[in-house]
């Protein structure tokens, strides 16, 4: 007998007709829901750490062997998304001024991919090779520059790029990111 | 075509969480729920048109929405499966005065919404007046009262 006040026997064999419920059918439902809801909560926790971009598990630094040439960017990015990369590089104190100089290179196969919004401080000036971009930047010899790149990628995919600081092939890091739609 | 597949993505998606978050998250609007979509009208709209505020991409957007719209309802309607899958079906959550309490609990209904949609419905006072008490695909309840 069920208790009063309330049914706990869920199947109701009096249900009109009319009425066409499927408890089989909502059962399944509810379960489907349920897993849903856990399935929202793991994305929403992996967005807030930073896998979908801007976060912990997002942030990454990569260096030269030598420590010379540093660069910081983000892993995990999305289109039209404003990210940075921020370059850090020695100088070489026994170098003459002309061979000491702050040149960024970056491959045109990255650029064609990306819409740079900002470089700072700005480049001397730039200049533009068949695989690659320059940017050349003034700086006092032997001292220790960072340069920040604000720019957004404009197509969804994996992206491979590397940063060159000076002269082609001295210091060299490459860059691996994720972006996505 | 990149209008196209952001419109449908947005849309599919859009069907997808309101589906999996359950039939009350739609059928009884109140302030909360009122903010939530509200906010979230507002978070897809520059994923819909992303740089693009042409008039061209707006009826782009509008056209693929509609459409995809109205090929759902063609889905629903050829295919009883498809239907069930997408609304789902109505659920009797009390009958004859008594409430079905596990059916509420999944459906996260309690007896203060039945008696409300009660009251509203049909000025019904108690809940021994009911007859049944239907969840219906909406979300709404929907109140028979019992003869009297």
């Amino acid at each position: 007998m069920e208790p009063a006040g309330s049914a706990q026997e869920s199947s109701t064999p009096a249900a009109p007709a009319e009425i066409h419920e499927d408890l089989a059918s909502e059962r399944r439902s509810w379960k489907i829901e349920r897993a849903g809801w856990w399935i929202m909560a793991v994305l929403v926790l992996l967005g807030f750490l930073g896998l979908w971009g801007g976060g912990p598990l997002s942030k990454r630094t990569i260096s030269t062997p030598d420590g010379r040439l540093n660069v910081t960017y983000e892993r995990f990015a999305r289109v039209n998304c404003l990210v940075e990369i921020k370059v850090q590089s020695a100088g070489r104190p026994s170098a003459a001024a002309q061979s000491d100089s702050l040149v960024l290179t970056l491959p045109n196969s990255y650029l064609e991919k990306t819409l740079v919004r900002s470089v700072l401080p700005q480049p001397s000036y730039e200049s533009a090779g068949p695989e690659a971009v320059r940017f050349h930047f003034a700086r006092n010899p032997g001292t220790r520059a960072t340069v920040v790149l604000r720019l957004e990628h404009l197509v969804a995919g994996p992206v491979t790029a590397w940063i060159e600081s000076g002269r082609p092939g001295a210091d060299r890091v490459e860059l691996r990111q994720m972006v996505y739609p | 075509m990149h209008t196209i597949l952001r419109a449908l993505t947005v849309y599919l998606v859009l069907l997808t969480v309101f589906r999996i978050s359950g039939k009350r998250s739609l059928g009884q609007v109140t302030t909360f729920d009122f903010v939530i979509l509200l906010i979230i009208g507002d978070s897809v709209q520059p994923a819909l048109l992303g740089d693009d505020y042409s008039v061209t991409n707006a009826v782009l957007v509008v056209l693929t929405l509609i459409g995809a719209d109205i090929l759902l309802s063609l889905l629903k309607q050829r295919s009883r499966p498809f239907d069930r899958l997408v609304e789902g079906r109505p659920l009797i959550l009390v009958q004859d005065g008594l409430p079905l309490q596990d059916r509420m609990n999944m459906s996260r209904v309690d007896e203060e919404d039945i008696m409300e949609a009660a009251r509203k419905s049909q000025g019904l006072e108690r809940m021994d007046q009911i007859h049944y008490a239907v969840l219906e695909r909406s979300g709404e309840i929907s109140i028979i009262p019992a003869r009297t």
